[in-house]
């Protein structure tokens, strides 16, 4: 699922032009496996898939890796929908340098619930 | 308040009319802008907004032949928020809303309006502050609606991020509240809802949250509420994970003969983000208040 975002992100023209001032790694971490996405400037230049040796990024978001599933769903279920809704209810924790994200909280959710687009819901 | 200004053909003026009014809160000056539609011997229904955005959530309400039919709408911006200022001095305090505050600013302004025993309907820090005042002061309505109704919200995330130099707060508030709307939300009541969040005042967002996290919890006194003196009607959208149907029902337990709807394809926003479909389930709440 991950390794479709620079399809999903590079080909929306609003969606990178929104990111132009984001250059950094996040990871997306879940449970036994995670995957640390690149960006420069609004685009996902790499995503790589664990293990990375000695991985460095600002921030991570955890959660385990069947609830990415059900938040990737095309029409998730109440309280499955959102980011926060998960770190209230299903365990989701956001951890490392945080400003990047809260500041660009709009960017990195459009990013992150992009692989909905995407016909089958299974996580990864 | 009446006037039918005349228009070009194909114009459609809305019904609603919006003044200001100066009064006391607290013992403080305040410039209070509010809103209305409907008969002046109309059941007043007073609608409070959610925290951190404006009484423009509630238009659709105000536009409604089907409910101001019946009801005089009256629709305030809070103090602070809107079109409301905040009060003189206020550069040298922080912002934070409290239970007793709020409940003076309500009462202060149905009584300013000379309100009959209104009905008062609110959204999230609305929908909890309606429980309080069925509770202190059953009196002065005949009845409570609240919206996304819970006894309590503990915090959830750290809100001290809705004001702080290096991030938009605003445009940061929107994000954050931007998931709790149901997914099939049409785009233009989500985005304009969203819109509402993008606006205001540094700090007011956060300090509203410091009653719906901290000073509104009304845990334990429930069961005080008496719903033969002041009916009780909750009505929570399925896709809110902030006061959720269960926070709803939870809170339901406590307060006998509180009547509670779930509403399917609807979050945090009810009266805003789908107006069509949340009032399939306020009619019939609104008829039966005003049949009661």
């Amino acid at each position: 699922m991950l390794e479709k975002l620079p399809d999903l992100v590079n080909g929306d023209t609003r969606l990178v032009a929104r990111g132009a001032h984001i250059t950094l790694s996040f990871k997306v971490d879940m449970g036994d496996r995670y995957w640390l996405v690149d960006i420069d400037r609004g685009r996902v230049a790499a995503v790589r898939p664990s293990p990375v040796m000695m991985p460095q990024y600002t921030f991570a978001i955890c959660c385990a890796a069947e609830h990415w599933g059900a938040f990737w769903e095309p029409h998730p279920k109440p309280g499955w929908q959102d980011i926060f809704g998960m770190q209230r209810h299903h365990g989701l924790t956001l951890e490392g340098e945080l400003q990047p994200l809260i500041a660009n909280l709009f960017w990195f959710k459009d990013v992150l619930e992009s692989p909905r687009k995407l016909s089958q819901g299974a996580a990864a | 308040m009446n006037a039918t200004p005349n228009t070009a053909d194909g114009v459609r003026v809305e019904p609603s009319l919006g003044r200001y009014m100066h009064l006391e809160i607290e013992g403080r000056p305040h410039r209070v802008y509010w809103e209305e539609a409907g008969p002046a011997d109309g059941i007043p229904l007073l609608c409070l907004h959610t925290a951190g955005a404006d009484g423009r959530q509630y238009r659709g309400l105000l536009d409604d032949p089907d409910v101001t039919r019946d009801y005089r709408v009256i629709v305030y911006d809070m103090p602070w928020h809107g079109k409301s200022s905040p009060p003189a001095g206020y550069r040298d305090e922080e912002y934070r809303l409290t239970t007793d505050g709020y409940m003076s600013q309500i009462t202060a302004i149905a009584d300013a309006l000379q309100l009959d025993r209104p009905v008062v309907m609110g959204c999230s820090i609305g929908g909890r502050i309606v429980l309080h005042l069925a509770l202190d002061h059953p009196e002065k309505f005949r009845a409570v609606i609240g919206l996304q109704s819970a006894a309590h919200t503990a915090p959830y995330y750290d809100i001290s991020w809705l004001n702080r130099p290096d991030v938009n707060g605003w445009e940061t508030a929107a994000a954050w509240i931007s998931g709790l709307f149901a997914p099939d939300a049409p785009p233009e009541g989500r985005w304009e809802s969203l819109w509402h969040y993008m606006q205001g005042g540094p700090g007011v967002f956060k300090g509203d949250l410091f009653f719906y996290t901290i000073d509104g919890d009304i845990r334990g006194r429930l069961g005080g509420i008496d719903t033969s003196k002041i009916p009780v009607y909750m009505l929570t959208g399925e896709y809110d994970y902030s006061g959720s149907p269960a926070d709803t029902k939870e809170a339901a337990k406590h307060i006998d003969g509180a009547e509670v709807t779930i509403m399917p394809g609807l979050g945090h926003f009810p009266m805003s983000e789908n107006y069509p479909r949340f009032r399939e389930h306020l009619l019939p709440v609104l008829a039966k208040i005003a049949n009661g």
